[in-house]
């Protein structure tokens, strides 16, 4: 799956736009987009690409690509490849480690984590549906997950019932777990493209576990209420200083309409801390 | 579903010492004391500062203590509800 994009083993020099240096102390004065990976393991080579390097050597540096990145840089001094950086592992003693990274760009070391950054499309994996209860004639007719060319993905979750009082819960879960170690908020960017909603609301959970039928939810922020604005670019954080990591679920407590049921649809544009 | 405060900096209280306000939610369902007392509650249409400046809108509910210690405090509340339960059910002649 994937091709690889880039692959080297050493620094810059013949037209590269970036170098990649190793070691356990964050070095002084970088120039624009040198990648620091914090190891003590020597870099024996890197691959900027999708998917893991099948087959990789010991000490090499795998830089998961994606559609979209907040340190997107182009890799070439005259030409342009532009490259979308995700995520920093290690080939360190037959596996592979996710790594503490930065990147130099604008005067700031900007970080790498494992786990996400940018496009949530490329990081949490392929999500998948569970309804959590039921009642009456209540049936989730539509459990939809798109992945859109720009890097953002699409939601949509109908419950098809009418004319009853009962309602269920139904989430969209995604399986990769956040690392949120060392961050304190996760700002999540979206359009509600549609959705006809009773006083409940959509939420964005975190989770202790993979499952959504046990455990503690850690946190939430509502990302469409009865009163959420169409059709424009929303922002919202949530505070996870507190929370270690966490599995990210959107939820919906569906509620029957007086007819046709109540859903909606959401375009997630990023999810990444900020 | 659950009655809790939350006073000026939306941090989650069980008891109101008079100042706070109201909220019915069902996130703390099953929750012990100190674990709701470790969680900040945003209402819809309000807003929270953080020192650091980050802005965070409601509805959102989040731990402004360190998770682990919450966990460990619930745990420790539902470990006591066990035995508390087991003890009830010896005394009516049933076998745990």
């Amino acid at each position: 799956m994937g091709t690889a994009y880039l692959y080297g083993n050493g620094g810059s020099g013949g037209g590269l736009n970036f170098k990649l240096v190793g070691g356990t102390t964050e070095p002084a004065n970088p120039k624009e987009n040198l990648i620091w990976i914090k190891t003590d393991v020597a870099i024996s080579g890197y691959s900027f690409s999708e998917a893991a390097p099948s087959e990789p050597t010991e000490g090499m540096v795998w830089i998961k690509v994606g559609f979209s990145s907040i340190i997107a840089f182009n890799a070439l001094k005259k030409n342009c490849v532009q490259v979308y950086p995700v995520s920093v592992k290690q080939y360190i003693d037959g596996a592979w480690e996710g790594m503490t990274a930065d990147i130099s760009q604008g005067g700031q070391w900007k970080p790498f984590y494992d786990g996400y950054l940018g496009s949530s499309v490329n990081n949490l994996g392929e999500p998948s549906f569970v309804v959590l209860g039921s009642g009456g004639n209540c049936t989730l007719s539509t459990k939809t997950f798109t992945q859109n060319e720009d890097g953002s993905f699409t939601v949509e979750m109908k419950n098809s019932g009418s004319g009853e009082t009962s309602w269920m819960n139904a989430a969209c879960c995604f399986p990769e777990k956040l690392d949120l170690k060392d961050v304190n908020t996760i700002t999540i960017q979206y359009i509600v493209e549609a959705y006809r909603l009773p006083s409940s609301g959509v939420v964005v959970y975190l989770r202790v576990n993979e499952s959504p039928t046990s455990g503690a939810s850690l946190a939430t922020q509502t990302i469409i209420s009865h009163t959420t604005a169409k059709n424009t670019l929303i922002t919202k954080n949530v505070d996870v200083s507190g929370v270690d990591g966490g599995y990210l679920r959107i939820f919906h407590n569906f509620a029957n309409m007086a007819e046709g049921g109540s859903y909606f649809k959401i375009k997630i544009i990023d999810i990444s801390p900020s | 579903m659950r009655t809790i405060y939350i006073d000026s900096e939306f941090k989650c209280h069980i008891t109101n010492d008079g100042t706070m306000t109201e909220i019915e939610t069902d996130f703390f369902d099953g929750k012990c004391d100190a674990f709701v007392e470790g969680y900040m509650f945003i209402p819809s249409g309000e807003s929270r500062t953080r020192s650091d400046g980050k802005v965070f809108h409601g509805e959102m509910i989040a731990p402004w203590k360190d998770y682990a210690e919450l966990d460990a405090a619930q745990r420790e509340y539902e470990k006591q509800l066990i035995i508390t339960y087991e003890t009830a059910l010896k005394k009516v002649g049933v076998v745990v």
